[in-house]
C-alpha cells in the first residue's frame, strides 16, 4: 500500500526533485504549428524562448489527454495503492478535467482523488512538493488531501509580463483585457486567487514592476516558501531573489524557469512570485 | 491524414446507402474531419467558454486526426472495429474540454454499435444518442447551450426520423440541419455567449462534423482541396454553406399572430430564403428567426398567411463590424474614478485605464464643483474618485466632495495630467475606495512632471531671460529652459529633469503639435537619453505643446 503522486508540468518543480520525491509529471502539449510536443520533454524552456524571441511562432497549449491520464493511473496504481492528482486551476486549464475523466474510467482498484489546486506554477509545485514528502514519509491519502485543503488558501502567485501580447491571444487573462487595453505601454502585475486571475497593479517600467514584487513579497507574513518565476530572464530573477533575502533565506528562495506551457501564455520576460502564507507550522 | 480516395463514394444519382461498412464509415469520418478543417479558424474565433483561448477548433480537429490514424490501421475491418478505433484514438488524443467531449461521444456511438458488421440509419441514430449520453455522464457540470447541447438534439432528431427513414443519410440530415439551429440558439442558452455575440464554438464545430458527415452520405463529400477555406466569422452562426454568399445579410426576426400556414411549412419556407432559422409557436402566435439577404421577401410571404405584429431586422455585417473592431472597455470597478482633463487623447487615455468619467477642463477652463458632481453623481458607483489634474481644480474637487450627501467622494489631489495618468497606473477595478486611493496617492509618486509652453512676452523668469513667443520649459514650478527651437526646450527640460537606466518618458503633444513634429522631437529626446523609454502620444490638450511625464 503506497501513496503516489501526479501532478502536471505547469508545476514548474526542477526534475532533479520531482524525480527525487517520486512524483510523476504528466506533461502538457504545445502545439507549433501543426507539431505537438511535450511540455518540458520534446522542447526545453532554453530551446522555447529563444524561438518565441527570434519571433514568428504562435504556440498554443493543451491539457494532457484522458487517454495519457488512464495510462499513467493504470500503470502506478496497485490494488490496495492511493494516488493524489493535484493540478493547475481548473479555471486556468482543462488538466483537471483530463484527470477527472480519466479517474471516473480507470480499472485499477487503486484509491484516486483529483485535486484543483486552484493555483499554478510553483504556487502548484509548493503543494506538490509537501504532499511528495508526505507521500515519500509513508503518508496517507486522506492526510495529503488534509493538508491541501487546509493549506491550498494559503498560496498566492504573483506574475507581471513584458507585453501583453501573449497573455491576450492566449485568452487565460480574457476578463482583464480591458485592465491591460491602454493606449500606453503599461505592465500589468496579476495574480492567481481562487483560481482565478484578478489585477494587482499597473507600472510602466520593469524597475517598477520589480520593485512592485519586492512589496509583494514582503507583505505575506509568516512565509514558509518563495519562489520567483522567469521566462528568459534569470538576472532580474536573480536581482528579485536578492531583494527579497529581507523578508525569506535567500538560499531558500527557489528560483524556476516558466515551463513552456506557462511561457507561452506568458511570453518571455514576465516575471513571477510564488508564495506559500501562515504563520503555523 | 489519409485520404478517402480509394474508398467508394457514393454517387449523387444511386439510391442512398442503406448500410454504411467499416470502409464507408471511415471514410464518413474522413469527409467530416476534412470539413471540419476547413473552417477550424472559424470555430476558433467563436471561443470564449469555458477558457476562451481561441483554440477548439484546433482542438477538435487534432482530437479526430487523432481518431482517424488509429481507425486507418484497421479500415478494413467491420464498421464496429472502425468505431472501436476512433473511440480509442480519440481518447488517446483527446485535447482541450471540446476534444474530450467529443471523445466520448465517439465512445458512446463504438459502445453502441459493437458487433455489428455495417451499420443502418438507426443503429447510426442510437449511436449517436449513446455518445451524446456518454458525454453528458463524464462532464463535471454539463452545461446546456454548449457541445453537449448541439450532441443531445441532434441526436434527438436523427432518432426520430430513423423510424420513418432507416437511411444513414436521412439520420445525418437531420441530425446536421437541427445541429444547426441549435448552434444558433446556444446564445439564448448562455450567458457568456451572448455577451461575446458568438455561438457556442465547440457546438459549431460538432455541426461541421455532421456536414461533412452528411455530405459524404450525399455523395457530395469534398475532396481536400474542395474544402472552403476557413474565413474568420465572429459573432455569426453562419456555416460554410450559408445562402448569402460570404456576408451575412440581415438578422430578421418576426412575431406573427392569427397564422394560417403550419410551422413546417413556415420553417420550409424561411429556408428558401435563408438560414439560421427557427420557427417556434403556433397558430395564434409564431415566433420565426431567420438570418437573409432579403427580409422584405420573408415578411411578404408571413403577411399572406399571418398578421404581423412585430418585426426587427437588424444588420448583421453592421454589426460584425462593430463587434470586429470593437475597443475591450475597460472593466467598470466598485469605486467610480472622475478626471478632470483637457485634450482628447489624454482623456481616451484616462477612459482606456479605467476612468468612469470625464469632466473637460484644466489650465485655462476650472470646473465647477456643480459641474464634477454631475459626473460624480452620472457615475454607477457609490463611492467615486475625483482627480483634479490641476492645483487650481483641487478646490472645487473638494468642495463638491462635501457638497455630496448621497455618494461619498474621495479626492486625491492630482496637480497636474501626467500626475493624474500614474494615478489611473495604481487604480484597479476590484480593489474598494480605500485602497484604491492609497495605491494611486503613492503611484503619483512615481513620476516627474514637466511643460513645454510658448512665452506669452518678454520676462526673466528664475534667472532665466525670455522673449515672447519662443518656448519654455518648466518643471516643478520653476523655468529651467527657453529658446527658439522647441526641440532644444524639451532636450534640456528633459535633461534637467533627469532620466536613468530603465526610466518611461512619455511626450504627451498638444493640440498645436503635429504628430511628425513630435515624432522629431521624442527622436532628439531618444538620442540624448538612451537609457530610458521615450514614447509621443497624442495629449490633444490646449496651452501645453508637451507635457512630459518621466517615471
Amino acid at each position: 500500500m503506497a501513496l503516489h503522486i501526479v501532478t502536471d508540468s505547469t508545476c514548474d518543480l526542477p526534475k532533479s526533485l520531482l524525480s527525487e520525491l517520486g512524483v510523476t509529471v504528466l506533461p502538457c502539449n504545445l502545439h507549433i504549428g501543426d507539431k505537438t510536443l511535450l511540455d518540458g520533454i520534446d522542447i526545453t524552456s532554453a530551446e522555447f524562448y529563444q524561438r518565441l524571441m527570434q519571433g514568428n511562432v504562435t504556440p498554443k497549449t493543451s491539457q494532457p489527454s484522458v487517454g495519457a491520464f488512464l495510462d499513467v493511473y493504470n500503470k502506478i496504481g496497485r490494488p490496495g495503492d492511493e494516488i493524489l492528482s493535484l493540478h493547475i486551476s481548473a479555471k486556468l486549464s482543462g488538466t483537471y478535467n483530463s484527470a477527472f475523466q480519466a479517474a471516473k474510467e480507470v480499472q485499477t482498484k487503486a484509491k484516486i482523488e483529483v485535486v484543483d489546486t486552484l493555483t499554478v506554477s510553483l504556487g502548484l509545485g509548493f503543494l506538490v512538493r509537501e504532499v511528495g514528502k508526505l507521500a515519500k514519509q509513508g503518508g496517507t491519502l486522506k492526510q495529503a488531501t488534509d493538508f491541501l485543503s487546509r493549506e491550498i488558501p494559503n498560496i498566492g502567485c504573483y506574475c507581471s509580463v513584458d507585453t501583453l501580447d501573449y497573455l491576450v491571444r492566449g485568452g487565460r487573462a480574457s476578463r482583464l483585457q480591458g485592465f491591460f487595453g491602454s493606449l500606453l505601454d503599461v505592465k500589468p502585475i496579476i495574480s492567481v486567487r481562487e483560481g482565478e486571475v484578478h489585477p494587482v497593479g499597473r507600472v510602466r517600467t520593469r524597475k517598477r514592476m520589480l520593485a512592485r514584487m519586492v512589496e509583494l513579497g514582503g507583505e505575506a507574513k509568516g512565509l514558509r516558501a518563495l519562489g520567483v518565476m522567469h521566462s528568459a530572464c534569470a538576472d532580474e530573477a536573480a536581482q528579485l531573489a536578492d531583494s527579497l533575502a529581507q523578508y525569506f533565506p535567500r538560499k531558500e528562495i527557489m528560483i524556476c524557469e516558466f515551463t513552456p506551457v506557462m511561457g507561452a501564455h506568458l511570453g518571455p520576460k514576465a516575471v513571477g512570485l510564488a508564495m506559500w502564507k501562515g504563520a503555523s507550522r | 491524414m489519409a485520404s478517402s480516395e480509394t474508398h467508394r463514394m457514393p454517387k449523387t444519382t444511386a439510391k442512398p446507402l442503406t448500410h454504411l461498412d467499416g470502409a464507408a464509415l471511415l471514410a464518413m469520418f474522413q469527409a467530416a474531419t476534412a470539413l471540419l478543417e476547413g473552417q477550424v479558424e472559424a470555430v476558433n474565433a467563436l471561443n470564449v467558454y469555458p477558457v476562451p483561448d481561441g483554440d477548439t477548433g484546433t482542438n477538435m480537429l487534432l482530437t479526430m486526426r487523432s481518431a482517424l490514424e488509429e481507425a486507418d490501421k484497421s479500415a478494413k475491418g467491420s464498421a464496429s472495429e472502425v468505431a472501436a478505433a476512433m473511440a480509442k484514438g480519440s481518447l488517446m488524443g483527446a485535447r482541450g474540454n471540446s476534444g474530450v467531449i467529443l471523445s466520448q461521444i465517439l465512445r458512446g456511438l463504438s459502445k453502441s454499435v459493437q458487433g455489428k458488421e455495417r451499420l443502418t440509419g438507426q443503429d447510426i441514430a442510437s449511436g449517436l444518442e449513446q455518445g451524446s449520453a456518454q458525454a453528458y455522464a463524464v462532464v463535471t457540470n454539463p452545461t446546456e447551450g454548449t457541445i453537449l447541447t448541439v450532441a443531445r438534439e441532434a441526436s434527438a432528431a436523427g432518432k426520430a426520423i430513423a423510424s420513418t427513414d432507416n437511411t444513414p443519410a436521412a439520420v445525418l440530415q437531420a441530425a446536421t440541419s437541427t445541429a444547426k439551429t441549435t448552434v444558433a440558439r446556444t446564445p439564448f442558452m448562455l450567458e457568456i455567449l451572448r455577451q461575446n455575440g458568438v455561438v457556442d464554438a465547440g457546438g459549431q464545430g460538432l455541426a461541421y462534423l455532421f456536414e461533412g458527415a452528411l455530405a459524404y452520405l450525399q455523395g457530395k463529400s469534398p475532396a481536400a482541396g474542395e474544402v472552403r477555406p476557413g474565413k474568420l466569422r465572429v459573432g455569426s452562426s453562419h456555416d460554410g454553406t450559408s445562402k448569402l454568399g460570404g456576408t451575412y445579410g440581415y438578422c430578421t426576426e418576426f412575431l406573427v399572430e392569427r397564422c394560417t400556414a403550419k410551422t413546417d411549412q413556415v420553417q420550409e419556407k424561411m429556408l428558401s430564403l435563408g438560414d439560421s432559422v427557427i420557427v417556434v409557436g403556433d397558430g395564434d402566435l409564431v415566433k420565426v428567426h431567420l438570418h437573409t439577404k432579403t427580409p422584405e421577401a420573408a415578411e411578404a410571404w408571413l403577411k399572406s398567411v399571418a398578421t404581423i405584429a412585430k418585426k426587427k431586422i437588424d444588420d448583421i455585417d453592421a454589426q460584425h463590424v462593430e463587434y470586429a473592431t470593437k475597443k475591450v472597455a475597460a472593466p467598470q470597478g466598485k469605486v467610480g474614478v472622475v478626471a478632470v482633463v483637457s485634450g482628447e487623447g489624454l482623456a481616451n487615455i484616462f477612459l482606456s485605464l479605467g476612468a468612469t468619467a470625464i469632466v473637460p477642463g484644466g489650465q485655462t477652463m476650472n470646473p465647477s464643483a456643480q459641474e464634477i458632481l454631475k459626473a460624480v453623481r452620472g457615475a454607477k458607483q457609490e463611492t467615486v474618485i475625483v482627480l483634479p489634474n490641476n492645483s487650481n481644480v483641487i478646490p472645487a474637487a473638494k468642495q463638491a466632495a462635501e457638497m455630496e450627501a448621497a455618494k461619498k467622494i474621495v479626492v486625491v489631489p492630482t496637480v497636474d495630467l501626467p500626475q493624474g495618468v500614474a494615478a489611473m497606473m495604481g487604480y484597479n477595478f476590484e480593489a474598494e475606495s480605500r485602497e484604491n486611493a492609497m495605491a494611486m496617492q503613492k503611484a503619483v509618486k512615481a513620476v516627474k512632471t514637466g511643460e513645454v509652453t510658448r512665452a506669452v512676452r518678454n520676462a526673466t523668469v528664475d534667472g532665466v531671460s525670455v522673449r515672447g513667443g519662443q518656448a519654455i520649459g518648466m518643471t516643478a514650478g520653476k523655468l529651467v529652459s527657453a529658446g527658439d527651437d522647441i526641440r532644444e526646450v524639451v532636450g534640456k527640460l528633459v535633461k534637467r529633469m533627469g532620466t536613468e537606466a530603465g526610466s518611461a518618458v512619455t511626450l504627451y503633444y498638444g493640440a498645436a503639435v503635429s504628430k511628425a513634429d513630435a515624432e522629431a522631437v521624442a527622436a532628439e529626446v531618444r538620442k540624448q537619453s538612451r537609457e530610458a523609454k521615450v514614447e509621443a502620444i497624442a495629449g490633444g490638450q490646449p496651452h501645453y505643446h508637451y507635457l512630459i511625464a518621466i517615471e
